[in-house]
Formats: C-alpha cells, structure tokens, sequence
C-alpha cells in the first residue's frame, strides 16, 4: 500500500533525517571538543548548525511549498476572472485543503454569475423604464413648452427674440433626452441588429465628444445570443465612455469582425495609454462582468500601436445546428 | 476565422525556442500571436501594495515592455505579435492572459528531463494543466526539435 505521508510526519521526519545525520557526524568522525573549546573546533561546531539549518529550511520549504501557493491564490483570486484553481499534486492534508479551495471557488464563481446576471437584468429593466419616462413625460413636457413658447410669440412679437432664444435652448434639452434616451434603451438594437446599433452608437459619440472614429465592421458576422449582442453593445459604449472620459484621444478605431466561431470586437484608441496596470474603476468591472456572464473573454491592454489602450471582446458565436437528412 | 496562441517568453534559451515555436506556428495555421510574460513579485490587481513603490514597479514593466519589443523584432513579429504581462506566479499569470486574449493553444519553453536527456521538464506547463483548459504544448530547447 503506497500511502502518502501526513504533513506531520513529512516535517518530523525531514527533522529527525537531519538529526540523524548530524549525530552520526558526532559519533564517528575524528572530530573532538575540548574544554576550553578551541577555535578551529568552535568553527566547525557554528559550519555543522549552518548546514543543518539551511537543509531543514531547504527541505521544510519543499514541503510547506503547496500552503504558499494556496495562501498566494487566496490573496489574489478574483472571481470576476473566473478558472483559476491550484494544481493537486499529492494526496495529503494540504491537498484536501486545495480540493477544498476548488470547490469553494466553483461554488463561489457560480453563484457570482447568478446573481450578476439579476442584477444586470435589473439594471437594463430599469435603464428601459427610465428612457421611457424620460422620452414619453420629459419629452412631451418639453415639446409642449415649445408650443407654448409658439403661442407666446404670436401674441407677444416684441419678445421674439429672446423667446426665439429659450426656443433653442428647449430644442438642445430634448435632443439631449432623446440622446440619453436612446443610450439607455438601445432600439436601434433590437430593430436593426449589432452592426447598425454600433454604427449609431459610434456616430453619435463623434459628434458628441469630437474624436474621430473609424469603424471596420464586417457584415457577415456569426448570429450572437440577444444576450451577447447586448454586452457587446453596452461593452462598446462603456469603452467609448472611458476613451472620451481618461484617454485623451483624438482618433478611435472600432473594429466587429468574426473569429474563430465567435465575434470579436475591439477598441483601439491613440490616446495616452496606461500608466501601469489599468485600474479597476466600476465601469471596468462592469465590462468584465457583462463578458463574464456571457462567457466571453475580455482583454483591456496596451494598443500595439500609438501608445493607446486596446479593449478587445471575444464573444463565442451561437452554435449551428444543421438538420440531419436521412435518406 | 483565426484562433490565438499565447506564448509564453522569457530572456533565456527555453524561452526563446518557445518563441521561435510560437511564431512557426502562428505563421503556419494563421494564428493570432500573443507574447506573455510573467514576473515574479505581488501579483497585480490585488490592491494589496497599490502604491506601494510605483516607481519601481513602472520602471521594471518598462524593462519588460523593452525586451518584449526587441524578442518580438528579433524573431519578424514586431508590428503583429501582441504583448501582454502580468506579476505574480507565472502559470497563474499566463492563465490569465490566456482566458482573457480567448487562446487556442498555449506554447511554453522546457528543459530536459533524466539522463539520456530525452524527456522535457516544465513546470509551468503541469502547473497550467490544473490552472486552465487550454492545451499547453512545450516547445523543445534549440537543437531538439528536429530530432
């Protein structure tokens, strides 16, 4: 029966090995201690407990090594990054401690991507109430205070032009409702699909924050999930938002082209790039959320030109089912 | 339609043959590249020593960006190969950047193994087999891999 040692006796008998030796380095070698001891005998004394110390730290460390990896992973796991176990390497006590660990992190990593998905799926069911509320009250609001302001002018012509004046200033308010809007519940979306939504998306960024975008979409994309589509749209105006908001940017490529079995979307700008590891402010962890939940790979790293930063989304296309004919 | 290689490099001989294996590879199946390296030191993104000795650690990620960018001309592959990096333990490093570029493959370096010298020995890659599901293939040291 091979069975393997406790950690117990792994420690005892690296300690008792050592002793071992050492006791019978005294018992048979040549080597005699006076009293007074002498100095050539005192160096040999000081030699003899320094090897031994640095083989039972050598020997100690190979075996204490697997808690160092655990208490290592444990500091750094991030459930937001899921896939990360330690190897099992022997069948002992710490093992039992790493398998145990595993299978907190399965647990762990499942329950995250349940509730994340309610609350995304909350978030988005509040972000449509709230466009609407916003394009059907503010928005009526707004256009009856124009009305008013039409009759106003009618019966008041001294005061057109400052009347004229508060009629721009109503129009820019509702354009800016209809904007927020329609970032919030992204129609274009589920009316016309990814590339025509993204298109809008991209344009209306342009226009709003002065960068230029150049876009690279194919058109002959694999089917994505509704689910998918929304992340990579959301994904896209997240990175969007961090471009305009930290990068100092003047020039962003937004590029939607298949991979391999999946659609892959990234974000290039030439802006001025990370100073060190990006920080994980909310809008990033949201990303990384919103790719996780659809089991997508999210890198967010230096561009490899221009000194900018590149996000990149990899999203697994919906498999294709092909009927099969028997004949 | 193309898949990614994430290949993991260093500054020594195991690292270079993993990259020369790397480069093949992709020219030949028309893989996306990715050049990984992993330092030791606390791990990023734990926020533990944020701000700890920036300075320090800026200048040693600008090291790494430098060798990065000279293995990377060295081999043909500066305007396509991509470069990642991370601190920490390495397979958990290179795991990582794996799961995030969507890799296909993994190549790592290797040295020998017994005395005949005819197995190859990586840690990195039995450690990447429990840290992730994407297969790991070990490039041989120069002078091997023809054999």
């Amino acid at each position: 029966m091979n069975r393997p040692l406790s950690v117990f006796w792994r420690v005892f008998a690296v300690n008792a090995g050592l002793l071992g030796v050492l006791a019978a380095l005294l018992l048979f070698s040549p080597v005699e201690i006076d009293a007074p001891i002498k100095p050539i005998q005192a160096l040999i004394v000081v030699l003899g407990l320094v090897g031994t110390l640095a083989a039972n730290a050598y020997l100690l460390r190979r075996a204490l090594a697997p808690l160092e990896r655990l208490a290592q992973r444990m500091e750094t796991v991030d459930l937001l990054r899921p896939g990360q176990r330690l190897q099992v390497l022997r069948k002992d006590e710490i093992s039992r401690v790493v398998i145990a660990f595993n299978r907190m992190l399965d647990r762990l990593e499942s329950e995250r991507q349940q509730s994340g998905r309610r609350i995304l799926a909350a978030q988005e069911a509040e972000r449509i109430g709230i466009a609407r509320d916003l394009h059907d009250e503010v928005g009526q609001v707004l256009t009856g205070v124009l009305l008013h302001l039409d009759s106003i002018a009618e019966s008041a012509p001294a005061h057109r032009p400052e009347i004229d004046d508060t009629k721009q200033a109503v129009r820019r308010a509702l354009n800016e409702v209809r904007r927020i809007s329609s970032e919030l519940r992204p129609e274009m979306l589920e009316q016309l699909g990814l590339v025509s939504a993204l298109t809008e998306l991209t344009a209306t960024f342009s226009r709003v924050s002065g960068i230029r975008v150049t876009r690279q979409f194919d058109r002959a994309l694999p089917v994505l999930e509704r689910d998918a589509e929304l992340a990579v749209y959301r994904i896209a105006q997240e990175s969007l938002t961090n471009v305009a908001r930290h990068a100092l940017a003047t020039r962003v490529i937004v590029v939607l082209e298949p991979g391999f079995d999946s659609v892959v979307l990234r974000v290039v700008d030439d802006g001025r790039g990370f100073a060190g590891e990006p920080e994980e402010h909310g809008g990033l962890r949201s990303m990384r959320e919103r790719a996780l939940l659809i089991g997508a790979a999210l890198a967010i790293k230096p561009a490899l030109e221009g000194g900018g930063v590149e996000v990149r989304l990899e999203v697994p296309a919906v498999k294709v089912v092909r009927p099969v004919g028997v004949s | 339609m193309r898949g990614t290689l994430v290949c993991e490099v260093n500054d020594n001989e195991h690292g270079r043959a993993a990259l020369e294996m790397g480069v093949e590879l992709s020219d030949r199946l028309g893989l996306r590249l990715v050049l990984a390296y992993a330092s030791d030191g606390p791990a990023a993104g734990n926020g533990a020593d944020e701000g700890a000795a920036p300075v320090s650690m800026n200048a040693a990620r600008e090291g790494v960006a430098r060798l990065l960018a000279q293995l990377a001309a060295e081999h043909g592959v500066a305007d396509r190969a991509e470069r990642r990096f991370g601190t920490g333990d390495a397979a958990a490093v290179i795991a990582q950047i794996a799961a995030e570029e969507a890799a296909d493959l993994i190549v790592v370096g290797a040295g020998t193994r017994g005395r005949l010298r005819r197995g190859l020995d990586s840690r990195l890659a039995d450690q990447l087999g429990s840290e992730t599901a994407v297969p790991v293939l070990i490039a041989p040291p120069r002078g091997r891999a023809g054999e």
